[in-house]
């Protein structure tokens, strides 16, 4: 594209009739794009060159599928449930269908019956819109969001520790760090830009220290690559403290002036030593003693995570462990030493940040919390409650329980991406009332009783918040197809039938109350985000905050946390009867549900899930590369290609849940973070068995005794 | 030279394993061409990714003509042109069934491709089957036969007192520096002695050895350019083959001087018998205790690896050379930074030519002074190897003081021409250097006479056109190895020389007006020395011989 | 810092900062085509010539370092008729004109070259169209390396290679066989950075035939 030195380009542009700068939709890396359409059609989407975190690069989803914008099935009109069947309605007919039905439920069973989920794919004025719905329209706190199955846990150690739910420091952190290690993350495939700028820095000499259950594309470019078994962390990162701390790494001049809690955590760490923990997590013991030299020597270090941590039982403490480690190496709040969380989608952070969760309001502030209670009831001028609302789990327990009546789900296909999806079928077949605003037909939305036509990312304005806390601005590329209309116009138009109008012309309006009622985003508007957007807290005067905790921690005391927490054993295990663990996840080419990305030529380059297999695994089980085979878990079973690899390690096996013909996540149970409910994908044991046509193949396990 | 691409390499390898060029030519060698199996092994062995090995196994010659089991090479270089222009080509092409060149039988026996150049410019034409080389009258004839034999070398002589260049190694330098000069002494008597890079560019060696001994770097190496592409020269090529323990001793004591415990070579496959002289002569320094761990039981490590090109001209250019012994494609690089700074494996890097790096052994052992005072009618320091082609009386390697005349060089040493022929012109230095009329003969072979009238001391190879040579055809000769020869990076030489190449190719006239512009922005324009320097004989013929050009 | 001037105004620029970069910060036009400023800069096109007092030669703007001192000039004669000749002998390449939108046709337009007076070999038209969003024309391909060292130096995915050598050469990914038997990750880097659309994009060539 064009550079400074090279001519102003008219001629370029010229062949676009609408173009537009905006954010990235799909991950939470928050790369800003340029678009470009004709006719209402995006025609062509490329990175800004000046956007901060993807410095004129981008990956091919952000890039190039956009297609499913104007895919043919689309919804494109209101649908509401008759007679078992789903027809087109008008929007009056479906909003009175909607009204109706919440103020019955409401009238005859209370508020609480109610529940509403926000999502982490919509902007941020949406996420609040939705909750300023379900707490002052519908008057309950029973709201939530998807990054209750991501990345509750770090929000929730993150706080614990440090004070405040986000990454300490930002991408550029990478170009400064001597080593970055990397847990459970596999940045190439699930965060592709920041996983580009990761495998240069590496290329430049950052060294890598790669923790993960499979050997990820930057171990071949890392120094360190650690493969322990699945559901370990805990014991892993417990070993490298113990080495640092043995081995007198520590910083000892840190921990004193800036934390609190350290004795405690010396003396659980004494159990930790690296044959201990080669017991339990399989990794060689000069190998663990390697790593934590390395990151301990250094004089900058940055952590990075993604779900291989946070989605296990155990997950939000693993992370108050990751903290424990940078604050006994003194690496955080400098520049290099940052604890960076790679967020799943793409506003994982906004969503929360913006209080669309059952217990805070914006800023993670306790709804318990009188003075901001009252601060927000004087502000929307209703009565709000004082009750933490449901999580997402709880939400599915009541529904089968009889206690939830009705919800409203905006932007989030529960029965596909949810764990244990039978109870999450059984809890939508519970509900009497069920909204689903979507862009497209979903698993979920063959149990609403209403399903309204809203927008795609690239049709609607507002903000998303990056993986680095970054506001940064959505303009629309396009208009929202048909009748459809943005996600803010809609659930502003409910809350007024409901009675209780926002007062908001659009999404900037939403975005200066935020900032009025929210000290930490005080400074935000429309017009400072401009092209390169703010990373929180952001002052009055505008100032952001590219580094946290660089002096001081956001806790009473100001000082960081240590968290004396010993490993557990994850909430499933490999037995006789499953003798293999499944780790699912995702892949480049795929996003999540794969609502979108199915609809685009992403599928012609992958258009199925596989199942990993290590040569050993699956010369024991008879099975051939490309092979049909089953997977069985405790609570459910499917059918998926094998792939096998040496990528990862035997006894464990991988795939993804992108596609609906596969639906991975019936193999997911009920285990969950203990902390945050944030479900356990990442520990599934399973027996995986070969599908022949012809059944005299089917083998005895080989090595059964 | 992409960084990554090193730096992958660098950390995949150890200093002397296989890189992908070497792997890719041995299968190529082994069964003939290419596959992409082949590829894959090579990239998995280098840790080049596969996209970089298929490029390379596009670039260089020796990867791109399939092989039949007898595998016939012919020398096209300039004195083969001279001396029979392009009749070997189309007589082996007809001899061998109908063969184009780049084209193997249909029955596999045998193949026939092009090469540049055999460095048998004394003996043209030259034939090469397999790793025999056979030249001279008849060769052609022997070839398609199936009779070839191999050719003589040359004789060779020396017009110095005492003979320096053209003597064996002895080591002395590298016993002496070792002993009692020690580092800094070495290198301020190299620097004193203003060795000039006897490569072409005539930099100071010692001012190049001590920018690498001040850059900061883990570790750092010493790089032989023995890509002696000039057609016409074969000078490097005797250094090599007659007196390798000069050229290694030569390399030890730069690695001595700048704080280098490695060395590569690199020489030419076109020269199938200098690798294994240099891998013979290295062999036996090290049994000798003359290169490896703790030499002549100091605390200085050198050892070296000779690695062989895969017929590319430009990889004579030290970018590209780097390139070449990394195992990647043979193409130039912008400088800075310069190779002192990042060389090989992105560290600081010596890159002297073989002559150069063969006269540093008599600096070290007799000293600056005594090696300034080789060339008495001259301030140029050393003596200087010249060559010369198939059209003189005899033709061979010799040792010179600078400061003599071309003539004198032409006539006195070399014989005049063979069969009482007239010098029309001579090229020296290679394909880059001037065409000096037989008018201008009296000027004197130094660097700045011969800048003065267009043309250089470059390799030293001095080749004569005697009066039957059409000067359109040199052109057109000239042009089309600029054209096939360009590593394809700078646009001005990757497409400007096509462009000339076929202003002359065509049967028509020659637009002066815009072939000069074109020679301009060459000149100007290009990324190194080959499109910069090709339009250094065509500017002699335009001042010389306008009227044999076709212009209009 | 270095204090030079560009065309007369005085800037600063950091230790080894180029002369397009000082340049840039004079707010000159320097032309270039193989430069792009998410890569390192590569000197293959040279295009970019200006001249600097004292220097016997134009020197390329992208790969050489200011000094202190340095007096630099945009538009001197001789610089800006090596920069037209090159442009000249690239369009002497391409069997077609390349179209309008590009990078190349605009630095072209703007160095007021507005076709060629060379003729003889074109490349060949040979189209690769199978991957579902980028295309490979590499008869449009002018060999300036950004894609590349996109592929290299931005997303790190090696998939691209150039090929060939003089006026044959070319780029591919992998082993020529379509950038689906790459390592191509589809990230479209070289599509974006491609002044010629010898690699473009699937939708924006079918945008460009319905117009």
């Amino acid at each position: 594209m064009a550079t400074a030195t090279t001519p102003e380009a008219p001629a370029a542009e010229a062949r676009f009739d609408r173009v537009a700068t905006t954010t990235c939709g799909y991950c939470g890396v928050g790369c800003r794009l340029e678009t470009r359409a004709v006719d209402g059609r995006i025609v062509s989407i490329g990175p800004a060159l000046d956007g901060p975190a993807n410095q004129g690069h981008t990956c091919l989803k952000g890039r190039f599928a956009h297609g499913f914008t104007r895919s043919p099935d689309r919804l494109r009109t209101p649908l509401i449930r008759e007679d078992g069947e789903l027809r087109p309605a008008s929007w009056e007919e479906a909003l009175d269908r909607i009204v109706g039905e919440l103020e019955r439920i409401k009238g005859e069973h209370g508020a609480d019956a109610i529940a509403g989920l926000a999502s982490s794919r919509a902007t941020n004025e949406d996420c609040y819109a939705m909750s300023r719905l379900i707490r002052a329209a519908v008057g309950t706190n029973n709201i939530d969001n998807c990054s209750r199955v991501c990345h509750s846990p770090t929000s929730f150690a993150l706080r614990k520790a440090f004070g405040l739910s986000g990454a300490t420091g930002s991408f550029t952190d990478l170009d400064h760090a001597e080593v970055a290690l990397l847990l459970g993350v596999n940045p190439t495939q699930g965060h592709p830009v920041v996983g580009a700028r990761i495998k240069q820095a590496a290329l430049r000499g950052c060294k890598l220290i790669t923790i993960d259950p499979r050997r990820i594309e930057l171990a071949d470019y890392g120094e360190i690559h650690l493969s322990p078994r699945p559901g370990t962390n805990a014991a892993v990162v417990l070993g490298l403290c113990h080495v640092v701390h043995r081995d007198g790494l520590v910083d000892e001049e840190f921990v004193a002036a800036r934390t609190e809690g350290y004795e405690a955590v010396e003396d659980l760490l004494a159990g930790y030593d690296p044959v201990a923990v080669e017991e339990i997590t399989s990794i060689p013991a000069a190998d663990l003693e390697a790593a934590a030299h390395l990151y301990g020597e250094a004089a900058s270090g940055s952590l990075l995570w993604g779900l291989g941590v946070t989605e296990h039982k155990y997950g939000s403490e693993v992370v108050q462990l990751l903290c424990n480690l940078a604050m006994m190496t003194g690496k955080v709040g400098k520049p290099g030493s940052a604890l960076l969380p790679l967020r799943g989608q793409n506003n994982v952070q906004g969503s929360s940040d913006m209080g669309a969760l059952p217990d805070t309001y914006t800023a993670y502030r306790s709804v318990e919390d009188e003075g901001v209670a009252s601060t927000f009831e004087a502000a929307w001028g209703a009565p709000l409650s004082r009750h933490k609302g449901l999580t997402i789990p709880q939400m599915f327990d009541a529904a089968v329980a009889g206690d939830l009546k009705a919800m409203y789900i905006f932007g989030e296909d529960v029965a596909q991406t949810d764990p244990d999806t039978a109870h999450v079928v059984a809890a939508m077949e519970s509900l009497e009332f069920l909204v689903c605003q979507e862009i497209f037909l979903n698993e979920t939305t063959k149990y609403a009783d209403v399903v309204l036509p809203a927008s795609a990312f690239l049709e609607k304005e507002g903000t998303f918040i990056n993986a680095e806390r970054r506001f940064q601005l959505v303009e629309p590329a396009i208009d929202p197809p048909g009748e459809a209309r943005t996600d803010f116009e809609i659930i502003g138009e409910v809350s007024r039938r409901l009675g209780h109008e926002m007062g908001w012309e659009s999404p900037w309006d939403a975005l200066d109350e935020i900032a009025r009622l929210t000290p930490a985003y005080a400074g935000v508007s429309r017009a400072r985000l401009g092209r390169h957007g703010l990373q929180w807290p952001v002052r009055p005067d505008g100032s952001d905050s590219p580094t946290l905790y660089d002096t001081t921690f956001d806790r009473p005391g100001g000082r960081g946390h240590f968290a004396p927490l010993p490993y557990k054993a994850p909430g499933d295990a490999a037995d006789e009867d499953f003798p293999l663990i499944l780790v699912t996840g995702r892949i480049l080419q795929h996003y999540n549900a794969g609502t979108m990305t199915r609809r685009t030529g992403n599928a012609q380059l992958v258009d199925r899930d596989v199942l990993e297999v290590h040569p050993v695994d699956a010369e024991r089980l008879w099975i051939g590369d490309g092979d049909k085979v089953s997977v069985r878990s405790r609570v459910g079973r499917i059918e998926v290609e094998a792939k096998v690899t040496d990528r990862i390690e035997p006894g464990h096996v991988f795939t993804t849940f992108h596609f609906p013909e596969t639906r991975t996540n019936l193999l997911v149970g009920q285990s969950a973070d203990v902390n945050t409910s944030c479900p356990e994908y990442k520990v599934i044991a399973v027996d995986v068995r070969p599908i022949s046509e012809q059944p005299s193949f089917v083998p005895v396990l080989a090595d059964g005794d | 030279m992409s960084r990554n691409l090193v730096e992958l390499i660098r950390r995949h390898h150890a200093v002397d394993a296989p890189t992908a060029l070497e792997l890719l030519k041995e299968a190529i060698e082994d069964h003939g061409e290419l596959t992409d199996a082949d590829r894959r092994h090579a990239a998995e062995v280098s840790g080049l990714p596969e996209a970089a090995v298929y490029g390379v196994s596009t670039f260089y010659d020796d990867l791109l003509a399939p092989r039949g089991r007898r595998h016939v090479r012919v020398c096209t270089g300039t004195a083969c042109f001279v001396a029979a222009g392009e009749r070997p080509v189309e007589e082996l092409g007809a001899g061998l069934g109908g063969l184009a060149p780049g084209e193997r039988s249909a029955d596999g026996s045998v193949s026939l491709a092009e090469t540049v150049c055999l460095g048998f410019c004394h003996s043209s034409p030259a034939v090469r089957v397999d790793d025999e080389v056979d030249a001279g009258p008849g060769a052609i004839e022997r070839a398609i036969a199936g009779e070839s034999r191999p050719a003589a070398e040359p004789a060779w002589s020396s017009l110095l007192p005492e003979p320096v260049l053209t003597r064996p190694g002895e080591w002395a330098g590298l016993r002496r520096a070792l002993t009692e000069l020690g580092r800094e002494r070495l290198l301020s008597e190299v620097e004193a002695a203003e060795v000039r890079g006897r490569g072409g560019a005539g930099f100071p060696a010692g001012v190049k050895w001590s920018f690498v001994a001040k850059a900061a770097g883990s570790e750092k190496f010493v790089v032989a350019n023995g890509d002696e592409g000039d057609p016409g020269s074969y000078i490097d090529k005797y250094l090599m083959e007659q007196t390798p323990e000069k050229l290694l001793e030569g390399m030890a004591l730069a690695g001595f001087a700048v704080g280098a415990g490695h060395g590569f070579v690199l020489c030419r496959s076109e020269y199938p018998a200098s690798k294994p002289a240099l891998e013979r002569a290295a062999a036996r320094a090290r049994e000798a205790g003359l290169l490896g761990a703790g030499i002549l039981g100091s605390d200085f490590d050198f050892d070296v690896t000779i690695i062989e090109g895969a017929g590319s001209y430009v990889v004579g250019e030290e970018t590209a050379l780097l390139a070449c012994v990394e195992g990647l494609r043979g193409t130039v690089s912008a400088r800075p930074p310069f190779p002192a700074e990042r060389g090989v494996y992105g560290m600081p890097t010596v890159v002297n030519n073989v002559e150069t790096l063969s006269n540093i052994p008599f600096v070290a052992a007799r000293g600056a002074d005594a090696y300034r005072a080789l060339s008495p009618d001259t301030e140029t320091a050393g003596s200087k190897l010249v060559c010369f082609n198939e059209r003189f009386a005899r033709p061979s390697v010799y040792e010179v003081p600078f400061g003599m005349t071309v003539r004198e060089l032409c006539e006195d040493v070399a014989g005049g021409l063979r069969d009482g022929a007239r010098i029309k012109a001579v090229q020296i230095g290679g394909p880059l250097g001037g065409i000096l009329p037989a008018s201008l003969l009296d000027t004197r072979f130094d660097f700045d006479p011969l800048a003065a009238v267009g043309c250089m001391v470059g390799h030293g190879s001095i080749l004569a056109f005697d009066e039957s040579a059409d000067m359109r055809d040199v052109a057109r000769h000239l042009l089309r190895f600029g054209a096939d020869e360009s590593c394809g990076k700078c646009f001005p030489c990757r497409i400007g020389l096509r462009r000339a190449y076929e202003e002359f190719a065509a049967d028509a006239p020659v637009q002066r007006g815009r072939l000069e512009e074109l020679l301009e922005a060459l000149e100007l324009g290009s990324l190194c020395a080959h499109g910069g320097g090709i339009p250094a004989p065509l500017r002699s013929l335009l001042t010389h011989f306008p009227d044999e050009l076709g212009l209009r | 810092m270095s204090r030079v001037t560009v065309d007369g105004t005085p800037v600063e620029v950091a230790p080894g900062a180029t002369i397009l970069e000082a340049a840039e910060a004079a707010d000159r036009w320097v032309p270039t085509v193989c430069f792009d400023e998410r890569q390192a800069p590569f000197g293959a096109c040279r295009v970019c010539m200006v001249s600097v007092a004292g220097s016997p030669k134009p020197v390329p703007a992208c790969t050489t370092p200011c000094r202190d001192g340095m007096e630099i000039r945009t538009e001197e004669a001789t610089a800006r008729r090596v920069s037209r000749a090159v442009v000249e002998l690239v369009l002497s390449e391409l069997p077609e004109p390349p179209a309008p939108h590009t990078e190349l046709a605009q630095v072209a337009a703007r160095l007021g070259v507005s076709g060629s007076r060379w003729s003889g070999a074109v490349h060949a038209r040979e189209d690769d169209l199978r991957h579902p969003y980028l295309t490979l024309r590499h008869e449009l391909c002018i060999s300036c390396g950004r894609c590349v060292r996109a592929c290299d130096e931005v997303q790190g995915a090696f998939a691209l290679t150039a090929t060939g050598r003089g006026f044959d050469a070319n780029i591919t990914a992998g082993l020529d066989a379509g950038f689906e038997d790459s390592t191509c990750v589809s990230c479209g880097a070289c599509a974006d950075t491609c002044p010629t659309d010898a690699i473009s994009e699937v939708g924006l060539v079918a945008q460009l035939e319905r117009s």
